[in-house]
């Protein structure tokens, strides 16, 4: 074996250009590969991560039941004990509570539904940056008794900033809820629905307003590393018990997985392409290789080297460049990528201004997940040990005398 | 001989239906009356908590009434007044009156089994259905004629089909059921606690149920009711609302 | 001659020949598929939702579009459909009635929107009386018949014939109660749209809520064809300019009405051109790699042409015609294949159902039919015969730079 392998060695060093040809076109494989993929990925995680900071963070927390029935009476003390316990994880950047019901919104002779949020203004800005959205007044405060409304609303109402809007809904069991408040903020929001109906306040205020002391709906989480949700998730209900419901923003919005998923097959389709066309790549050149050499590979038999040993030295040289390769193309690749992701592409004309008008960041992010790196890797393997195996059966079939002659 | 059988089966299941509707208009005037005023507690059962809510409330009629919340503190002087087809709700913390739109119909009402709804389009029970006596039972001591209550077809209602138990004395409701379209039973009232109220006689509690939710359920209590007495129109008025106590 | 000498080599050396061949089929089928699958699919969703839903262009009062209110209705609504049928391009009107109300079933209660519409105008203009699941498109005897979607009927528990009783504010502001036969259930491939609309003849809503029968807050166009839109659109504008500028009338064309479209849209095609530039440098890579090889092992041979004098910009040319053969025959084959297999899956569809609830929800059909037109097939292969050309420059300069002395001397 040892032999073997050192007779492939020399034989890479011999024919320094034919090494480099195929060496080129394993390690272009390679690139495009992982290039395509973490351009996918990337943008995945980009929708995902855009989508999930406006609606419900990477993980809630509720009481258990509310997901079924969300009534303001399923809702749980919001104890620093208890926020403690859900922070006390590495991977949680951001907790934010959050009291969440239905209420009528009413100004002079308008009055329509609306879903207000009683948040913490802070935290909240933070994940979905909300004061960015504010088009007319200020963002509110930790101390303010005043609330956000959302653009349209506001507009059907005829309310604007410095007007009170008179807020009115069932409280926690079932206590009238009534108040007025002062509008210190318009706030565009970007998905539509949501731009006709939303009212934002603090949640001490909120709290005041559903009769609900101290309580809150959800915890919405927010964490740094996605490809660790299910754990997180795990560990935050393994500690809090089984009186609350830990739910995955995948659990929460199962519409937007299945989005997501068939946006997938999309993309695999087109890897999928991508790898037939990069397959024949590699199976060209290794083929013309073969052919060019079976002269050479005549001699060698012809002085006595058995053919299933010829075929195993020429398939170790091929996997020995075809390694040399895909390393390269990771070395080259990883900065490239990394670069990609901390600066992304950004996008132009229509598209940006779609984009921003749906609140996306109008960019076209790449990803540098590992497991990028080594599904990408085992495939190429795979495909360039498909791609070889057709040429490199042509030794075993080799006619020594017409090959001699070529 | 045959065809006079017939005939008098026909007449009897007609002087029987129109028995039936009358049972139910006589049983429905007796809780309506001309007008009533009364003192009533309501309260809310959840398996996990009661609510309790004190009212006054006047009615004129099918069409108009007004209900005056005396307790809890937090929602005292709270009006609401159903005038024809409109509810309206005065909220004297932030001094507003405020029309209740479609969209707030099947919201609860102050937490409690009854929706908005319920309130707004009570006692269609005479109008919208066909009556018929389909049996009879005791409830309570009270012998009852079962009725069963279809809707008419272009009839508003959700209700497949209503079963009451009216007892032959005093026309009381004293369970009613309600179903749906496929004769699944969604919620039932009982009446209880049977009382002389002045001239006439009245379950003072009524517990409705939602079939669906063990351990819901709302119950109505009557400490004080009177009726007919005197009750002008411009009574149920937007501005009266804010004056009634 | 140079013509006749390459095409000769060409077809010398067969496997290599054939490899290049393959490899700019192989490279144009998967582009030109790819790009049919998505242009498929975003197409489907626009065509789906102007045909289903909202059509090419509507027209409303502007105030009806901020308060949703029945009260802001359209001027003379039936002198405008006549108007609009008599303009070229316009395939159908239907004016209607629309309002938000409250559905409620004996189980629950929940907000929809109802549409007062009349069923034969209506079934000219959009394509819902083709995605009834049960029941029929107002085809009953029976008094205010309705359609609903079947996630609203799921919702409330009620079946054909169930009655449906619907809360509305009529237009004096009072409420109104109504009692509608569900006589047909359809099921688009947008499960929100199936839960909120309702449709009902625009005589019995229009009693229900008190107005006169010839009412209308929404008017619908659909038009001959969707690329006649912006077209169809200014006349209109300019007919009814007097309106618009006194602010009672607003008309919207689909991407105006629903922008998310024209985003998804813009996003496919961004997306599709990158690979389809991936694509192309993987292809241009196997080529430039393939003709370098057929040129180094070519070494003594071109050495040979040029010690008997042939010059230099004819072997150039030579090895640059080569390729240009190769790609022109590649891209031949793959130009066809790739008609054959869009025309073949277009007929077909591609079957996504395992996600197809993910894909209705947005609005997706699971079945995707690939379309391209057929100026992005020689767009395509022009690109991948110029990507060749240039593919093969790197190999003929290699060529030139032979030394013909020591290149016949040259041993492979």
């Amino acid at each position: 074996m040892n032999d073997l392998i050192k007779i492939a060695w020399r034989n890479i060093w011999r024919n320094k250009r034919r090494t480099l040809l195929t060496m080129a076109s394993i390690f272009l494989a390679a690139f495009l590969s992982l290039f395509t993929r973490s351009m996918q990925i990337g943008s995945y995680a980009n929708m995902i991560d855009n989508a999930v900071k406006l609606s419900t963070g990477y993980i809630q927390v509720h009481d258990l039941g509310y997901w079924d029935n969300s009534s303001i009476d399923k809702t749980f003390i919001n104890s620093d004990e208890l926020l403690n316990l859900v922070q006390n994880n590495k991977y949680v950047t951001s907790v934010l509570p959050r009291l969440e019901s239905f209420a009528l919104t009413s100004s002079g002779k308008n009055t329509k539904g609306a879903l207000v949020i009683a948040t913490d203004p802070a935290i909240e800005d933070s994940i979905n940056r909300l004061s960015k959205k504010i088009i007319d007044g200020d963002y509110i405060t930790r101390t303010d008794d005043e609330i956000l409304v959302a653009e349209k609303l506001a507009e059907f109402l005829h309310v604007g900033v410095g007007d009170t809007l008179v807020l009115l809904g069932q409280g926690y069991h079932g206590i009238t809820a009534a108040a007025q408040y002062r509008i210190k903020g318009i706030f565009h929001y970007p998905i539509p629905q949501m731009n006709s109906q939303l009212v934002y306040m603090n949640l001490n205020t909120g709290q005041d307003f559903y009769a609900a002391y101290s309580r809150v709906t959800s915890y919405s989480i927010m964490i740094n590393d996605p490809e660790e949700l299910d754990n997180i998730a795990a560990d935050i209900s393994d500690k809090i018990g089984d009186e609350y419901e830990v739910m995955t923003w995948e659990e929460l919005n199962e519409e937007m997985v299945q989005a997501i998923q068939s946006d997938n097959i999309g993309g695999i389709i087109m890897l999928g392409i991508l790898y037939i066309v990069i397959a024949f790549g590699v199976f060209g050149t290794v083929m013309m290789m073969t052919m060019e050499r079976r002269k050479e590979f005549a001699i060698m038999v012809a002085v006595g080297m058995q053919k299933t040993k010829l075929f195993a030295i020429v398939f170790i040289e091929t996997l020995m460049i075809g390694a040399v390769a895909i390393i390269i193309s990771i070395i080259t690749s990883l900065p490239l990528l990394t670069y990609l992701h901390k600066n992304p592409i950004p996008l132009e004309g229509e598209l940006k201004e779609a984009m921003l008008q749906f609140g996306m960041d109008p960019i076209w992010p790449f990803s540098v997940d590992a497991s990028i790196f080594t599904n990408q890797t085992i495939t190429i393997i795979f495909i360039a040990i498909l791609a070889i195996l057709y040429p490199l059966s042509k030794i075993l079939k080799l006619d020594i005398l017409k090959s001699m002659r070529s | 001989m045959k065809f006079f059988v017939s005939i008098f089966i026909l007449m009897t299941s007609v002087i029987f239906s129109q028995n039936a509707s009358e049972i139910i208009k006589k049983s429905n005037d007796n809780i309506v009356g001309l007008t009533s005023q009364s003192l009533s507690k309501m309260t809310i059962v959840r398996p996990e908590w009661t609510r309790e809510v004190e009212m006054k409330t006047w009615s004129k009629g099918d069409d108009y009434y007004l209900i005056y919340i005396t307790s809890p503190a937090r929602d005292k002087g709270q009006v609401f007044l159903k005038r024809d087809m409109e509810l309206w709700n005065w909220m004297p913390s932030i001094g507003r009156m405020i029309k209740l739109p479609p969209s707030m119909m099947m919201q609860s009402w102050m937490g409690s089994d009854f929706t908005n709804d319920d309130l707004l389009k009570q006692s269609s029970m005479v109008k919208d259905y066909t009556h018929k006596i389909i049996g009879g039972n005791e409830i309570e001591g009270y012998n009852c004629w079962i009725i069963e209550l279809l809707p008419k077809p272009d009839a508003p209602v959700v209700w497949g089909k209503i079963i009451m138990h009216i007892s032959k004395k005093h026309y009381l409701q004293l369970k009613v059921e309600f179903y749906d379209e496929t004769y699944e039973m969604i919620n039932v009232m009982l009446g209880s606690n049977i009382q002389d109220v002045g001239d006439r006689t009245l379950p003072k509690k009524l517990e409705m149920s939602p079939t669906d939710k063990p351990g819901n359920k709302t119950i109505f209590e009557y400490s004080e009711i009177k009726f007919d007495v005197p009750i002008s129109k411009s009574f149920f008025s937007k501005q009266n609302m804010k004056r009634v106590k | 001659m140079i013509f006749s000498i390459a095409w000769k080599n060409v077809w010398r050396n067969k496997l290599r020949s054939l490899i290049i061949i393959l490899s700019i089929t192989l490279g144009l089928l998967g582009g030109i598929f790819y790009l049919a699958f998505s242009n498929g699919m975003v197409q489907q969703q626009i065509n789906g939702t102007i045909q289903t839903v909202i059509s090419n262009i509507q027209l409303h009062n502007p105030e009806y579009l901020i308060n949703n209110e029945i009260i802001y209705t359209i001027k003379n609504p039936e002198e405008k459909v006549k108007t609009i049928r008599q303009t070229e391009g316009v395939r159908a009107v239907a004016s209607k009635l629309v309002s938000r109300a409250m559905a409620s079933s004996a189980i629950t209660g929940t907000g929809i929107v109802i549409n007062g519409i009349d069923p034969i105008d209506e079934r000219e203009t959009t394509d819902l009386y083709s995605k009834i699941v049960e029941g029929s498109y107002f085809e009953s005897d029976l008094k205010n018949p309705a359609v609903i979607g079947k996630k609203l009927a799921e919702k409330l528990k009620i079946k054909i014939n169930s009655k449906l009783v619907v809360t509305i504010q009529n237009s004096s502001g009072d409420i109104a109660y109504g009692a509608f036969r569900v006589v047909g259930i359809y099921k688009t491939d947008n499960t929100s749209y199936d839960q909120m609309y309702v449709f009902t003849q625009k005589k019995d809503l229009s009693r229900l809520i008190a107005v006169d029968e010839n009412t209308a807050n929404e008017i619908s166009i659909l038009l001959k064809h969707n690329d006649l839109t912006k077209q169809v659109t200014d006349k209109l504008k300019n007919i009814f300019s007097e309106e618009i500028d006194s602010e009672t009338l607003t008309i919207r064309s689909w991407d105006e009405i629903q922008p998310i479209l024209k985003m998804l849209n813009e996003m496919t095609i961004q997306f599709t051109m990158i690979f389809v530039i991936i694509i192309l440098v993987a292809l241009s890579f196997g080529i430039i790699n393939t003709m370098l090889m057929a040129v180094m092992e070519r070494v003594r041979e071109i050495g040979m042409l040029m010690a008997i004098g042939m010059n230099k910009i004819k072997v150039f040319s030579m090895i640059l015609l080569e390729t240009v053969f190769l790609s022109i025959t590649g891209g031949v084959i793959g130009l066809a294949l790739s008609y054959i297999a869009v025309e073949i899956t277009g007929n077909t569809g591609i079957d996504l159902s395992i996600v197809a609830e993910g894909l209705n929800a947005w609005g997706y059909s699971a079945f995707i039919y690939p379309e391209l037109d057929v100026i992005y097939y020689f767009m395509i292969g022009g690109l991948v015969v110029t990507t060749a050309l240039f593919a093969s420059i790197l190999p003929a300069r290699k060529a030139l730079k032979f030394n013909p002395a020591e290149a016949v001397r040259h041993d492979v």
